[in-house]
């Protein structure tokens, strides 16, 4: 009964003509977003914060997390047709969305984005409603040891993402966490291997890097193609817009798959989001009976990672709302947004404002419905993108990148960041080298620094503290068991070899 | 001959500043925010912002860059034309702590400073089920048990850290152990039991509000207005308060008019209910100085600071030879 009535109590709310024309703005702004490379949810909303500052509580709320949500659906549209990714999170659909646009499906990845987005977008709802609060104290009991044993699991999980040498993708996951300890020292504030760059003080940004990596040295690639006089022009026929029956068959477990890993990583603090991505990528790669097809065109590859970020995004809205947590720099502005209304976050927020609870969680299933019709239709125009002859879209992906990532920081040295992991990502596509594996290390490696360091703190450097904790013990369980499936085929072919050699 | 010339260009030049100051702002002026777009420095600027705009006729053009904890926008801002047409704001810690903590490409005095609105507020916190009623409290089972009290910071040097190293040099040496968590919610840690205690901002003061945490005592120089019954450091005996302000400033060398025109210009936008109901519950609090106060304000404090970075013996690089 108080089920609902709450959930009715939402409607009424969210059905207001004002609290509808902000959801739809908020939405409309998060799918442009998403879109344009470079600039992200954080920005987008730090620039409508203030125009909020007269709107009511409830409408500033629900538009600010429709520009949030919103952002997921739209980030795929560039990694798939241009191999830029339009958010962090949507680095690893760059791997087989733009290959399926290559072969003319560019219609079915964005049509299963979009779906995929929608389904597990609608299910972190649900989540967020019935399971909230039981998560909610769960993620508390993540303290560093637990976070050191998961990021482990995610460094192993990394060995997945190479295609073609897994000893070039260890030597690229080396330059990540390289990568990754440029900046400030967390125990001494001081810098390190910034080489007296004041700009590399806080690291280097994973944005320009990841447009370098891929939209740029794409764009090089290209241009050496057209160089070159035996080139054979790659034809992109559009074979059909919608997902097929076979495409849905096929990335039906990925996007249910993909929901679980998004919805449970994204409620952690830091980078959930990203992170789950990765590993739903991985995941799928792994249990996948062709792992060969992956980076050439499964549309697994794109269904998994684009449902993880949209569960994530869903997700991470739990601790903010049951606990007063922002466990991301979005969530931090949802929770500057709150204040500035006067209303103190926390577990007493759905008690004392029920309707701001209760319409947020309505205005997120209508936010997905008007997402899911907003882009449907849009999926014919962008296909339309590659009719684009190259010589006039090439400089055009190359003004993008550009705007997109000075507008990350208003910083000119991320666009020399950029160039140089330009240049560097086309070297790295000549010799086979991946980039994948180099930026999950790249967003693994300092946390994973930072949780070594504080639990060895907290334990006055007793190494026990990982496994005595039972949490932190079982994930790292599950970690060498993974780590020992990885090494027995290997073992496997050498027993074989040597018995070979034998007879 | 060359002494008329020279009164003449005095008097011109006295003209020219004298009119520009009264035309002053004839284009839009770039405010430069250290921080990042959640934090309550920003959020407090914004609203001062548009009672500013209208005050001056001209619009602020806002960015925010909070690289390398602030410093990152003073540099851009150091280097700047003085024509008043380039302000950065922030809390005071890039102008007064990080240049005696580690090199950065600009000095405190190539600021001026245009007032402070707020002091940014912080205490000690510990979990709500947590033994210690007061600080003394706290600091006697601190002592009794070395090595097992762990407290969180969100980095090392600040006010903060500081706080925690001078109760210890006060009492002689405590062994507790500080985890600094940069970069993250700085109440997780504590709120999941990691860690004993948490020397953080009031931001966090929610928690408490909502029961799940205990303030223990605060660092600022009056009590926070939320939270009456917590004292202040002072109070209980330990000499040390965090004078962290939230500052305006422009580069050195911007005229005094320009700079006594931006002070006013703030100071009055400050009387916005939405703003002091912001500060409130932000855990932050409204306080005042003009620009000749707030020079002499920050200039004192630098020299504290830099006494107590000294004698607490806080980690710092080598400096260049």
């Amino acid at each position: 009964m108080g089920f609902f009535h709450n959930i009715l109590l939402g409607f009424q709310v969210v059905l207001d003509p004002t609290n509808l024309l902000f959801c739809f703005i908020g939405v409309l702004v998060g799918t442009l977003v998403g879109v344009l490379p470079g600039i992200g949810p954080v920005g987008a909303i730090a620039l409508l914060l203030p125009a909020t500052f007269k709107a009511p509580p409830a409408s500033t709320l629900i538009m600010l997390a429709g520009i949030y949500y919103g952002t997921q659906y739209g980030g795929s549209t560039t990694s798939i047709l241009v191999n830029i990714p339009g958010e962090a999170t949507s680095i690893i659909t760059c791997l087989d969305g733009y290959q399926m646009a290559r072969q003319g499906r560019a219609g079915p990845a964005l049509g299963i984005a979009a779906w995929g987005s929608f389904i597990a977008g609608t299910l972190s709802i649900v989540g967020l409603m019935f399971i909230a609060h039981l998560l909610a104290g769960a993620a508390l009991r993540f303290g560093p040891p637990e976070y050191f044993a998961l990021l482990l699991t995610g460094l192993i999980i990394l060995t997945y993402l190479a295609q073609y040498s897994i000893l070039k993708a260890l030597m690229m996951a080396v330059v990540g966490l390289l990568l990754g300890n440029v900046g400030l020292d967390m125990m001494t504030s001081l810098p390190r291997f910034t080489f007296g760059i004041d700009d590399l003080t806080d690291g280097v940004n994973i944005i320009p890097m990841a447009m370098g990596l891929f939209g740029i040295s794409e764009v090089l690639s290209n241009i050496d193609r057209d160089l070159d006089p035996h080139r054979k022009i790659l034809e992109t026929r559009i074979s059909n817009l919608w997902p097929s029956l076979k495409d849905w068959s096929e990335a039906k477990g990925a996007i249910l798959r993909g929901t679980v890993i998004g919805f449970c990583l994204g409620m952690l603090p830091g980078a959930g989001a990203v992170l789950s991505t990765f590993i739903s990528y991985a995941v799928e790669k792994r249990i996948s009976k062709h792992p060969e097809r992956f980076g050439k065109g499964a549309i697994e590859g794109v269904a998994a990672p684009e449902s993880a970020n949209n569960a994530a995004s869903g997700a991470a809205m739990v601790p903010l709302l049951s606990l007063g947590i922002p466990t991301n720099m979005t969530m931090a502005l949802l929770f500057a947004a709150l204040i500035i209304h006067g209303i103190q976050p926390g577990p007493l927020l759905i008690k004392n404002h029920p309707d701001i609870f209760w319409g947020l969680i309505a205005s997120m299933y209508l936010g997905n419905v008007l997402l899911l019709i907003l882009n449907l239709p849009l999926i014919g125009i962008w296909v339309k993108v590659l009719k684009v002859p190259s010589q006039i879209l090439f400089p055009l992906i190359l003004l993008f990148c550009l705007i997109g990532a000075y507008s990350v920081n208003n910083s000119g040295f991320d666009l020399i960041l950029m160039t140089l992991f330009g240049a560097v990502g086309y070297l790295m596509r000549r010799f086979r080298y991946e980039a994948a594996p180099l930026i999950l290390a790249f967003v693994i490696g300092p946390r994973l620094e930072k949780a070594l360091r504080q639990s060895l703190l907290i334990s006055q450097g007793s190494f026990t503290i990982f496994i005595t904790r039972p949490i932190s013990g079982i994930v790292l369980g599950c970690a060498f068991l993974l780590l020992l499936l990885n090494l027995f085929p290997y073992v496997k072919k050498r027993r074989q070899k040597l018995k070979d050699v034998e007879e | 001959m060359g002494k008329i010339i020279s009164l003449w260009g005095l008097l011109l030049v006295s003209i020219a500043t004298s009119s520009f100051a009264q035309e002053y702002p004839t284009k839009p002026i770039n405010l430069l925010i250290a921080n990042t777009p959640a934090g309550s420095v920003n959020v407090s600027l914004r609203m001062l912002a548009s009672h500013v705009e209208k005050r001056l006729g001209q619009p602020l053009i806002i960015s925010n860059n909070n690289a390398g904890g602030g410093s990152g926008a003073f540099a851009i801002v150091a280097k700047q034309r003085p024509d008043g047409y380039n302000l950065v704001a922030g809390a005071s810690t890039p102008l007064v702590r990080i240049p005696q903590l580690r090199p950065v490409p600009y000095k405190f005095e190539d600021f001026v400073p245009i007032l402070h609105y707020g002091t940014m507020e912080s205490g000690l916190f510990v979990r709500a089920d947590a033994p210690w009623k007061t600080l003394r409290e706290f600091v006697e089972y601190a002592k009794k048990n070395p090595g097992k009290v762990t407290y969180g910071v969100s980095g090392t040097g600040t006010p903060q850290h500081l706080a925690m190293e001078f109760i210890s040099m006060q009492e002689g040496g405590i062994q507790w152990i500080l985890v600094p968590m940069p970069g993250e919610d700085n109440s997780i840690p504590l709120l999941g039991g990691h860690i004993t205690a948490a020397s953080i901002g009031s931001v966090y003061t929610h928690h408490v509000t909502a029961g799940s945490l205990r303030l223990l005592a605060t660092h600022g120089e009056r009590r926070l207005k939320a939270f009456p019954e917590v004292p202040t450091f002072r109070e209980c005996g330990y000499d040390f308060i965090n004078e962290t302000v939230m500052v305006v400033a422009a580069p050195k060398g911007t005229p005094l008019p320009v700079i006594q025109k931006l002070d006013d210009a703030f100071h009055k936008a400050m009387d916005d209910p939405e703003f002091v109901k912001y500060m409130g519950t932000a855990g932050n609090l409204v306080a005042y100085r003009n620009h000749e106060e707030t020079k002499k304000y920050l200039e004192d404090a630098y020299v504290r600071l830099g006494k107590m970075i000294k004698d607490l013996k806080i980690s710092m690089e080598p400096a260049k030879k």
